[in-house]
């Protein structure tokens, strides 16, 4: 591992649903306009466990995620899924794989029924029965063309095809995006269920924290095009903790314990690792999205 | 393979074929209308020479040209339409390659075209036996003339197509065979420009080559099979690595 690489620690499981492993992609010159570098990437998600993907926009995440999927060349790097490789086992490995974009990429001329044809000869698992179960489930007509539809039913259908051809690995951008809560909702039990098979995992990148807290078993965050972290989510929060201190406070505190300091109305808020400070405190509890900004802005 | 195909069709099948249907209504009336007032067989008596015996193959090209014409652009066209919806999303979202996609597509313009080929062959076989002017070698010319203006069209089409969109490529095809043409002969007969009347003049002499000689024929039947793999290897080329 060189110096730059940041790597998630994800303990040491038997079977990998995702490997990746110095993932590295530039766009144009980084640092011109337009550019863009996704560097040294190493991270790694155990079969059967869902992982969240957080990150501001523009900080990589559908890179990233086009980079899974084999739609974009890395410059650098090796990209395993359950265990093969998706360039030389492209077939096999795409059919236990269900992809959630925010944009199916289906032609709006199609209607659910006809989707449902094509799909029984792209997957050699699809199950019509569950399709058209989930189609019922988030009220899409059979009949009408996706034209017709909004933002959040086409996200819908999307789901339910990435649910019906018994995927061992389900990989979703943005994926309660343009979703009402009771959807959301409807969503993310839905995940909780799939993952109940100890060999079917989860990537899910979104800007709705909430979601992912209810969810996630690991955590990855991206900052311009750098994975911050990736752990287990338990273990971010064991690790990480918020304390209320004055300023004289928080110079008292070892350097190498402070994460990072927000000054507020109330005074000041501190991230800090736990583990670096002796003695007992009263940490307030943290939550996903207040650890990746204070992570970001340390960054 | 079958799911691209299913797909197209559900997408576009059936507007495409009540259009491909009314121009072959077209040219089967067409064809109609030339039998039932033909020139009698007996005027050709004694003077079956080849210009006379090709008059018969060459007279209605002009009126049927709207099906070859319209044929090639379907590839073009389908491409176009699934790159506004996002194809190589759908790619990657599922276990399809580019290869995979573009073959279909090329394929699925290719029945149309190869199906409205056929009919325009029947018609012209059922119209040259009924006249009693049947010649084997000048059918097998025509039928080499008509793929001939298919895969030329269509190749230079599709590239265009999958690099910019449909709009694009119509106005390409409409700028190099009607703007361009009349602006040259315009220009270069108002401004007296020799060199150019020339050119054209030769260019032209070489595409009536092409379109009219036996040699003329073959060589460009060949050269369209040939440029039309390389729009399809442009093609493939195009869909892996062009960004959008």
């Amino acid at each position: 591992m060189n110096g730059n690489e940041t790597r998630g620690t994800v303990g040491e499981p038997t079977q990998m649903a995702i490997e990746v492993e110095h993932l590295t992609k530039q766009y144009a010159d980084a640092g011109s306009e337009g550019g863009f570098r996704l560097e040294n990437i190493s991270l790694t998600l155990p079969a059967g466990m869902v992982m969240g993907l957080i990150g501001e926009n523009g900080a990589g995440k559908s890179t990233l995620i086009r980079l899974l999927m084999g739609l974009t060349r890395p410059d650098n790097g090796t990209i395993r899924l359950l265990g093969k490789d998706i360039r030389k086992d492209f077939h096999l490995t795409k059919q236990d794989i269900g992809i959630v974009f925010d944009d199916t990429g289906i032609s709006p001329e199609l209607n659910v029924r006809q989707v449902n044809s094509v799909m029984k000869d792209v997957y050699r698992a699809w199950d019509e029965e569950q399709f058209r179960m989930y189609c019922r489930q988030f009220d899409l007509p059979e009949r009408r063309r996706f034209k017709t539809f909004s933002r959040g039913m086409k996200m819908k259908l999307g789901i339910a095809m990435a649910f019906s051809h018994h995927a061992k690995l389900l990989i979703m951008d943005e994926p309660t995006n343009g979703l009402d809560p009771l959807v959301r909702d409807e969503v993310v039990r839905m995940l909780c269920d799939f993952t109940r098979d100890a060999s079917c995992s989860v990537l899910i990148s979104s800007h709705i924290v909430s979601d992912l807290d209810k969810i996630c078993d690991y955590i990855a965050f991206l900052h311009k095009g750098r994975l911050l972290i990736s752990q287990e989510k338990d273990r971010l929060y064991e690790d990480y903790g918020i304390l209320h201190c004055t300023q004289e406070e928080l110079s008292a505190l070892p350097s190498g314990a402070v994460v990072g300091s927000n000054d507020t109305h109330y005074g000041l808020e501190v991230l800090v690792k736990k583990r670096e400070l002796s003695g007992e405190r009263a940490y307030r509890p943290i939550d996903l999205e207040k650890l990746f900004v204070f992570m970001a802005k340390r960054k | 393979m079958k799911a691209l195909w299913k797909y197209d069709w559900y997408k576009s099948g059936a507007k495409l074929s009540v259009l491909v249907g009314g121009l072959c209504l077209l040219v089967m009336v067409v064809y109609g209308v030339s039998i039932y007032v033909h020139v009698s067989p007996s005027t050709l008596k004694g003077e079956g020479s080849y210009d006379s015996v090709l008059s018969f193959y060459d007279a209605r090209m002009l009126p049927i040209w709207s099906l070859p014409l319209v044929t090639t652009w379907i590839t073009g066209k389908m491409l176009t339409d699934d790159k506004q919806c996002g194809w190589r999303r759908l790619c990657g979202a599922l276990p399809l390659t580019v290869r995979q996609y573009i073959t279909e597509k090329y394929l699925f313009g290719l029945v149309f075209m190869g199906g409205s080929m056929v009919l325009v062959m029947l018609c012209q076989t059922v119209y040259v036996v009924w006249l009693g002017v049947f010649d084997g070698r000048l059918l097998m010319l025509f039928f080499l003339r008509y793929m001939m203006v298919f895969l030329m069209t269509s190749a230079v089409f599709n590239v265009l197509a999958l690099c910019r969109d449909f709009g694009f490529a119509l106005l390409c095809e409409l700028l190099v065979l009607i703007v361009l043409p009349v602006f040259w002969l315009l220009g270069s007969s108002i401004f007296n420009a020799k060199p150019l009347l020339y050119a054209a003049w030769h260019i032209g002499d070489a595409i009536m080559w092409l379109y009219y000689q036996p040699e003329g024929i073959v060589c460009g039947g060949v050269l369209a099979v040939v440029l039309y793999g390389i729009s399809y290897v442009a093609c493939l080329y195009i869909g892996r690595f062009k960004k959008e």
